[in-house]
């Protein structure tokens, strides 16, 4: 009874892993199977592939979860035929295995939820399972099943051309300890074993490393052996033969290359034998890569050079480099397993960790004012000392949160795939950047809203074939993605080129709406901005997908509640862009600290251009606190920190003005004292702050003291009057305009 | 065993007899194994031939440690350029053999031994 109870939270805890091993797993599924679009015979993607469904069966049978393990058998059976060539992967197939892999994905969540799982998912599986069989063929005829499926026709002559043994042997080196026979193992028992996963071949026992017979302690072991294994099982089945060793064995396993000529090929020849160059394409590009070198001295990569040749796609030359990284690595003496390069964390502790960095930062940051009050300059030595580690420490924590952003946007290609089919569109996705890295915070959040915006390029910008090629477009469209670093920010871009923003039609329903004044008309960026607001949608037809009208203005406020902002780019015609800009963290900001009487407060220091002393010159302020400087010949709009703020203190004599740019705007902000550069924690409000507008978060100062942390672009939008564009009818409707704090 | 082997075993005047490996050649038997090799190898500490063959056909039982026992007795001939073959191999010994990828240990079946040392390539399929 005890051990059953004991079993039973066993699971309970594990089960959590489970899940989100199980749910990689899938994920890593539905990756291989849209790379296996464009490279159908892949054998190290479909042997992976067959590996991620395989473990999911695995891991699903320990937890008893029976639904998973019988649905995933017939998918990992079919999964197997694929692998050993017995069937080629057709445009139909892979969507069959995609539907497959949807349901997978809900038996598994159904282990979390069984209330989930109902009698028309049953059904549906019950029809999948069918499909499979169908599309699997008989167990033992290959071109018997293929009657359903004309496609699989050529089957037969598949499999003549493939080699049995598709995938080379593992190498394997295994030193067994000298304590190998006190322990009571004997490594020709294990031998044994192991030839018993597949095929050994080239037994070789190191005679080099046993002792003569006169020197030689004969409970000592010394034996060492290499040896050739031809088997279906995987790294963890082979090193598992090994277990009881493990502690006192050396083991070395090489797993198999591709190619078994050449342990580490050439990235032109590995793209001239998958078809993505001509011979002739490679060796101009080879020529030019010499010429470049004996020119500059630099020798630019083959990959770009090719890529600029012949425009191909940036994804083939990375999935070319990452297979050549891999082979070398395969090739070359010691080769660490995948798996030990990364170790899970939870996210939790790795914020737990985070913060308290935070906390130290603060904490540094007071024992330095001490030594500075103090005047004591070893004192003061030692601390600076103290901050720089503080300092490497923390940007080090932080960059372990970095995640790249390309498995964000990795999750979008099936999206694409799905609604281009149905909305009848012809769409070439392109990912570029996809390495650039991001907080994880900032991924997670911004995922959504990159999907509403994709969502729309598809459904609102591109066009039907048809209607693309009525206008001379080709009749493919283009959607690309793409991020990269800018100056202390992420920028990511949604481009694609199909029938743009009509500024006339955009204007029309914002009249039509209130939005802007009837007859007014906003200058053109304005115009485009207008899409992002509340209840706003030219699309004559709503669709499933967007037209409601609730999704842009969702997108922008997400992202601007990631401190980024969103600009939108369109010619007519030709095609839309989208920029959103994010900072890398969210959790630190450079600063420039200013005083305004009592209060301290933080600007963003990539926004502030420059301060400028200019008491005299500033005019008049209005009730909003509102004045204007003139600054080299133009008029900048400046605010008053004191009358936003309702601060009572008196104003000094000398006052600067610290000109801010955010956005397009670019406006001055009135403040007493200039205190310096200033990186710190970002502390969020509370949720009672929520509706405080002008104002981001705060931070805590080495003094204890509390600044805040100024949000730049609502400080502009009031800079420039902006409320009034869109709040005339609001303001009517509420009688009367409100002050800046609540908004 | 030729009568090669056999004259050799019994010339008179040499002090030498071929070494019988025991029947059981395993962890349990290596230290009086060892001792029992190392006294013969002192035995013959004046006879230098090229081969050593050693009568292996009443091999019973062997494993890994009575392997590596083999191994540093063809370690120590080897420092007096003599190479150590293994005569009529029983079944356990040979299959041992192969599996560890000591085949080359092994004289081929039939032989005298005159024809040199075993080709070492055994591989099981």
């Amino acid at each position: 009874m005890k051990n059953a109870d004991m079993d039973t939270s066993f699971i309970a805890d594990a089960l959590p892993a489970f899940l989100s091993e199980a749910r990689e797993q899938i994920a890593a599924i539905e990756q291989l199977l849209l790379q296996l679009e464009d490279a159908p015979e892949d054998r190290n993607l479909l042997d992976s592939l067959f590996r991620c469904a395989h473990t999911v069966k695995g891991s699903a049978g320990i937890f008893g979860l029976d639904a998973v393990v019988g649905f995933t058998h017939h998918v990992e059976t079919l999964l197997d035929r694929l692998r050993e060539g017995h069937l080629l992967l057709t445009p139909a197939l892979s969507t069959l295995l995609l539907q497959c892999n949807d349901q997978i994905k809900a038996l598994v969540d159904a282990a979390q939820d069984p209330d989930a799982d109902d009698a028309a998912a049953a059904a549906e599986r019950e029809a999948l399972i069918a499909r499979l069989h169908a599309a699997g063929g008989a167990a033992g005829g290959v071109a018997g099943g293929a009657a359903d499926l004309p496609a699989l026709g050529g089957a037969s002559t598949v499999e003549a051309t493939r080699p049995a043994a598709v995938l080379g042997p593992w190498q394997v080196s295994a030193q067994f300890g000298a304590d190998t026979f006190r322990n009571g193992m004997d490594p020709l028992t294990i031998l044994r074993y192991v030839a018993g996963l597949g095929r050994v071949a080239m037994v070789a026992c190191d005679s080099a490393t046993v002792p003569t017979l006169e020197l030689i302690d004969p409970e000592s072991c010394h034996l060492a052996f290499q040896f050739n294994l031809q088997t279906d099982a995987d790294r963890d089945a082979i090193e598992a033969a090994f277990s009881f060793v493990r502690d006192d064995c050396a083991l070395r396993l090489t797993p198999p290359v591709i190619a078994a000529e050449s342990p580490a090929p050439q990235l032109g020849d590995m793209l001239v034998a998958i078809g993505a160059v001509t011979p002739d394409e490679l060796s101009n590009a080879l020529k030019k890569q010499a010429e470049a070198r004996d020119a500059t001295g630099q020798v630019p990569p083959i990959g770009e050079l090719l890529q600029n040749a012949t425009g191909m796609r940036p994804q083939i030359i990375e999935a070319a480099l990452q297979t050549q990284t891999r082979q070398r690595a395969a090739g070359a003496a010691a080769a660490p397993p995948d798996d030990t390069r990364f170790i899970r964390v939870q996210a939790d502790r790795l914020d737990a960790v985070i913060n308290l960095l935070g906390e130290l930062v603060i904490a540094g940051a007071g024992a330095a004012l001490l030594a500075r009050q103090a005047k004591q300059r070893t004192l003061i030595e030692a601390n600076t000392q103290i901050g720089r580690l503080i300092e490497e420490i923390r940007n080090g924590t932080l960059q372990l949160r970095m995640v790249p952003i390309g498995e964000t946007f990795s999750r979008f290609r099936r999206v694409v795939r799905d609604t281009a089919a149905e909305l009848g569109k012809d769409v070439a996705f392109e990912i570029i950047g996809g390495e650039t890295e991001l907080d994880k915070s900032v991924v997670e959040r911004i995922a959504d809203p990159l999907m509403h915006l994709v969502r729309n390029a598809l459904d609102h910008g591109l066009e039907t074939p048809v209607q693309r090629l009525a206008t001379g477009k080709p009749a493919q469209g283009r959607l690309v993605l793409s991020a990269c670093h800018e100056s202390g920010s992420i920028l990511i871009r949604i481009t694609d080129d199909g029938r743009g923003i009509h500024r006339e039609r955009v204007l029309a329903r914002a009249w039509e709406r209130g939005l802007v004044e009837h007859g007014v008309t906003p200058p053109d960026a304005d115009i485009l901005k207008l899409i992002f607001e509340a209840g706003f949608s030219t699309a004559e037809k709503v669709t499933n997908l967007s037209g409601r009208g609730v999704g842009m203005d969702v997108v922008r406020r997400n992202i601007e509640a990631l401190r980024g902002t969103v600009m939108v780019y369109s010619d007519p015609g030709e095609g839309s862009r989208i920029e959103i800009r994010l900072p890398l963290t969210l959790a630190i900001i450079d600063g420039f600290l200013v005083g305004v009487g009592a209060s301290k407060f933080i600007f963003p220091l990539e926004a502030v251009v420059e301060v400028i002393e200019a008491r005299s010159s500033v005019s008049k302020p209005d009730a909003q606190g509102r004045s204007v400087v003139e600054l080299r010949g133009r008029v900048l709009p400046v605010l008053s920190m004191r009358s936003l703020y309702g601060l009572e203190t008196a104003e000094p004599e000398r006052i600067s003005v610290v000109v801010i740019k955010s956005g397009s705007h670019s406006y001055g902000v009135m403040v007493d004292v200039l205190l310096g550069q200033h990186q710190t924690v970002i502390k969020p409000l509370g949720r009672m702050f929520q509706s405080l507008r002008g104002m981001s978060g705060s931070s805590i100062l080495g003094s204890g003291e509390v600044a805040l942390i100024l949000d730049v672009n609502s400080l502009g939008d009031f800079a420039a009057g902006k409320p009034s564009v869109l709040g005339k009818t609001r303001e009517a409707a509420n009688g009367g305009p409100k002050t800046f704090i609540q908004g | 065993m030729s009568d090669n082997a056999h004259a050799l075993a019994n010339a008179p005047g040499r002090a030498m007899s071929t070494l019988r490996l025991p029947a059981e050649l395993t962890i349990y038997t290596a230290a009086e194994t060892r001792a029992a090799w190392l006294a013969w190898c002192a035995a013959d500490a004046d006879q230098i031939e090229s081969t050593c063959r050693v009568d292996a056909a009443a091999v019973d039982e062997v494993d890994a440690a009575g392997a590596q026992l083999l191994v540093a007795l063809s370690n120590s001939l080897a420092q007096q350029q003599t190479v150590l073959q293994l005569c009529n191999a029983s079944n356990p010994l040979r299959q041992a053999c192969e599996d560890l990828g000591l085949a080359r240990l092994l004289a081929p079946d039939g032989s005298d031994g005159d024809d040199g040392a075993s080709t070492g390539a055994g591989a099981r399929a």
